[in-house]
């Protein structure tokens, strides 16, 4: 049996035996796109990463005393 | 790199739901062809790929724009079937875990405790998949297979 559950604004039916949500068919990876997209947020993650360590230089070069700046 | 699986990994796992970590979206961003071939076979086994919007959070944050933050939301969709609800009394089963952790709690991120909670709050058929294995100290979870991503020259091991 299916119980609604409200989460979020969206309502999931959830199997009452096993309290979980009931998926009827699973959807497969485009291995194509997949790899493109996965290409194009690799880079996001590394312009981030070059970001914190730009911020990280920049802090320490403007504090003299050379404490670490907790966040 | 190579995704290898002990004899009685898709055993283990068939019919459940398999809760993934924020670490499988960062690695499979690496190795999109090996880790998409390694979700849709899970997926042809039954097993139901799921996380939780505490996952997401910490995946998408960071994000320099709105395309930027899309897509990365969208790596994770395009894996998952659904994101998993907190029942009414996940803020009690959280409390609860923490005080199981005791002292290893102080070091557990806030994500990692979510998912924690929500493996208190799907007790049966729910498993998780990480690689951070300290944040889910064996004496609370129970460790039920594992599989290593080969790698030239060393070895990842993810829990579930």
């Amino acid at each position: 049996m299916k119980v609604p559950l409200e989460c979020y604004g969206k309502i999931y039916y959830m199997n009452q035996k096993f309290n979980l949500p009931v998926i009827k068919k699973k959807k497969k990876i485009n291995l194509k796109t997949f790899a493109k997209l996965a290409k194009r947020v690799r880079a996001y993650f590394e312009e981030e990463e070059e970001y914190l360590e730009s911020r990280k230089k920049k802090d320490e070069d403007s504090n003299p005393n050379r404490f670490s700046v907790c966040s | 790199m190579k995704i290898v699986t002990p004899t009685d990994f898709l055993s283990v796992l068939k019919g459940n739901y398999l809760l993934l970590d924020t670490n499988v979206f960062i690695d499979d961003l690496i190795h999109p062809n090996e880790f998409g071939q390694f979700f849709n076979n899970l997926k042809d086994n039954d097993v139901t790929l799921v996380t939780v919007h505490a996952v997401l959070a910490e995946f998408v944050k960071g994000a320099t724009d709105e395309k930027k933050l899309a897509e990365k939301r969208e790596i994770i969709e395009k894996i998952i079937e659904t994101y998993l609800p907190f029942r009414e009394d996940a803020y009690n089963d959280l409390i609860k875990l923490i005080g199981n952790m005791q002292e290893d709690g102080k070091t557990a991120s806030i994500t990692d405790l979510m998912l924690g909670t929500m493996l208190m709050q799907y007790p049966r058929k729910l498993l998780l998949m990480s690689k951070n294995i300290t944040d889910f100290p064996t004496n609370i979870f129970t460790l039920r297979t594992f599989c290593h991503l080969v790698h030239r020259k060393t070895i990842h091991i993810y829990g579930i």
